[in-house]
């Protein structure tokens, strides 16, 4: 099967006043239809960088893309139009963003705001479309959709106006969700209903999603597959049941003795030693390598290959070479 | 253990300004509304809620930072209040603070030997500069900096390494009692092992008394000894961490245990842990319990009669109709 999102070898540098910031360095992976991938990594490794560069979003300058290839629907994204990009963008690959309050507009309905993007896809007559926006309101469950859609933001709470987002995101029934921290400024019991409207509108409208987020607690209930980055790079990325229960990367296997659990006790929680690299500089080699217990000779010169582990299972590590 | 600072019956409302004629209040922000706990001396009580449950409310009144509207707080048996009448600069000598953002709780102009050592100043803890150096540089190294370190300005550090300046500024004084608030909310997963780690170290060293306020249960499972669950300024269950954590007794702590989303295999169904509905204002509260609203085992009282919160079992107190 072809797959809906085919990300290969992409590289997204930014060029400031102190260096070049090699954001996104080389970095593969795709999305089939129907499929939650799960973008996970610490602050700065690159997850939101991703997420733009396929929206198209970079802002240049200071940012670029300097090489690789974003197919969607086996179309290079990369070397379409500002104006075919914007045709894309909202219809096809819809975002939703952390904070749904700097993502809205302050002075316009929230219903108008949903109203005008199917609209600006369409040409939906305005009043048809504020219909679609009550039923859209309906549909992820905001109570009382007819008055909801008259309100402004301020008026809403955060998990509400989160769903304005995704109702907005699902108006033109798009073929990607891309999710960037979609439940980290929200409350705990407010996340729970915010995940389960991605997982139902995934399943009924069989939408894919890119699920972008540091918590592996999120991933692990939503994601089908994946991607651990770290410092510009995918480390690791797999199945979710493989790969959380059996982490190859000594990056993924720190990360995950370094949370604590809800649902046991932990004595002392593991530390990864050292500090995230700078991304002006990184180490040479496998960026890894300064924090890695088991780091050797050639990982401090050399970047390692990605390399099928286990079927479905892959890795960018020299202690899996053969 | 011993009690080192409890609360009883602790009120907290602040009025919401009417206009700019009137001075009466148009309302009231119920804060913290009838709060009881207590910290042990070298333990930790983890306060855990939502956002605008009253946890960083109730850890300033701790603190005396700002006057309760109701109730009392006892420190070391007497009563705060007096304490702070008689001998302000020895109660915050001895009860100290740590806040989420250590970007925004250093002072940027200030370097690290002075952020840590303005407070040994003022309490007259050291002679003179060049001991303030050196017992700047011993705590700078209990927390895992180092004494090079003394002489450069917050923003040469990452985040973990300022709210490690933080606590050492904490530790400085040499206090008994410290309030954590979200120390570790602003901070990466593998930072915040870091902090969690140094902090029961230095429990443990010092024989320190936490209140660690956070809304990540996770973490307050991890570090805590006794743990508090808060909703809309209401305490709604205290119990000791263990049984809490494995037989939660109130609804509302039952449901956001089950609403996190775990790493478990085969992956849990999210849709079945939602906890319906919004978390209400504080400024106007539903009548009876604050949850019942979204309580799926609610039943008419609730409705109508706010619960007591009342010792249930031996050191387990929840405030619920059903239990």
């Amino acid at each position: 099967m072809e797959p809906l999102l085919e990300v290969k070898d992409l590289a997204t540098y930014f060029y400031t006043d102190e260096g070049i910031i090699k954001a996104l360095d080389g970095i593969s992976f795709s999305i089939n239809e129907g499929e939650i991938l799960g973008l996970v990594g610490e602050t700065g490794c690159g997850k939101s960088v991703t997420a733009t560069s396929i929206m198209g979003l970079i802002p240049s300058p200071p940012g670029k893309i300097v090489r690789g290839s974003i197919l969607f629907k086996g179309k290079d994204l990369l070397s379409l139009s500002e104006q075919q990009m914007r045709r894309i963008r909202g219809k096809d690959i819809a975002m939703i963003f952390q904070d749904p309050a700097s993502s809205l507009n302050p002075v316009l309905r929230v219903g108008f705001q949903v109203a005008e993007a199917i609209w600006a896809h369409l040409k939906t007559p305005i009043r048809e479309a504020m219909l679609k926006a009550v039923e859209l309101f309906g549909l992820v469950n905001i109570p009382d959709p007819h008055t909801a859609v008259n309100r402004y933001p301020h008026q809403l709470s955060g998990g509400m106006k989160q769903r304005v987002m995704i109702a907005m995101a699902l108006s033109l029934n798009p073929k990607l969700l891309i999710a960037d921290e979609p439940t980290t400024a929200l409350d705990v019991s407010i996340q729970a209903q915010i995940l389960s409207l991605i997982k139902i509108l995934q399943r009924d409208y069989g939408s894919s999603v890119l699920l972008i987020s540091h918590d592996l607690g999120v991933i692990s209930t939503m994601a089908h597959r994946v991607a651990v980055m770290y410092s510009g790079l995918i480390v690791e990325q797999g199945r979710v049941e493989g790969l959380f229960q059996s982490p190859l990367h000594p990056y993924t296997q720190g990360l995950l003795a370094a949370i604590p659990r809800v649902d046991e006790d932990i004595s002392e929680l593991a530390v990864i030693e050292g500090t995230l690299p700078n991304p002006i500089n990184p180490p040479a080699g496998c960026r890894f390598h300064p924090r890695c217990p088991w780091a050797m000779e050639i990982c401090k010169s050399k970047r390692p290959a990605f390399k099928a582990v286990k079927p479905y299972h892959e890795v960018a590590c020299y202690a899996y070479a053969d | 253990m011993p009690t080192l600072i409890s609360a009883e019956g602790l009120y907290k409302h602040f009025p919401i300004r009417g206009g700019i004629v009137t001075s009466k209040p148009a309302g009231w922000v119920r804060a913290v509304d009838g709060v009881s706990l207590s910290v042990e001396v070298g333990e930790t009580l983890g306060l855990v809620g939502e956002s605008g449950s009253g946890k960083s409310t109730t850890g300033l009144l701790l603190l005396g930072l700002i006057k309760p509207s109701g109730g009392r707080i006892l420190y070391d048996g007497k009563s705060i209040e007096e304490f702070l009448a008689r001998n302000p600069r020895e109660f915050r000598r001895r009860a100290q603070i740590v806040f989420q953002n250590p970007f925004a709780s250093l002072n940027p102009r200030m370097t690290v030997r002075d952020i840590i050592g303005r407070g040994m100043k003022l309490h007259g803890l050291v002679k003179n500069d060049k001991e303030l150096t050196e017992r700047a540089a011993a705590i700078l190294a209990e927390v895992g900096l180092r004494e090079d370190h003394l002489s450069r300005y917050p923003h040469e550090f990452s985040g973990g390494q300022r709210q490690r300046i933080a606590i050492a500024r904490a530790l400085a004084l040499n206090p008994e009692f410290i309030v954590l608030d979200e120390p570790t909310s602003a901070l990466d997963v593998s930072v915040q092992a870091q902090i969690l780690n140094l902090l029961k170290d230095l429990q443990r060293s010092r024989g320190l008394s936490y209140l660690f306020i956070s809304h990540n249960l996770a973490v307050v499972r991890h570090i805590s000894h006794d743990v508090a669950v808060m909703y809309l300024g209401k305490i709604m269950e205290s119990s000791p961490k263990e049984v809490l954590f494995s037989q939660p007794l109130h609804p509302y702590t039952q449901a956001l245990l089950r609403s996190i989303p775990k790493i478990s295999f085969p992956p849990e169904d999210i849709e079945n842990k939602v906890i319906e509905g919004d978390i209400p204002s504080p400024i106007n509260p539903p009548p009876g319990c604050p949850f019942n609203p979204r309580c799926r085992k609610a039943i008419d009282i609730c409705m109508i009669k706010m619960p007591d919160f009342r010792e249930v079992m031996p050191g387990r107190w929840v405030t619920c109709h059903l239990i």
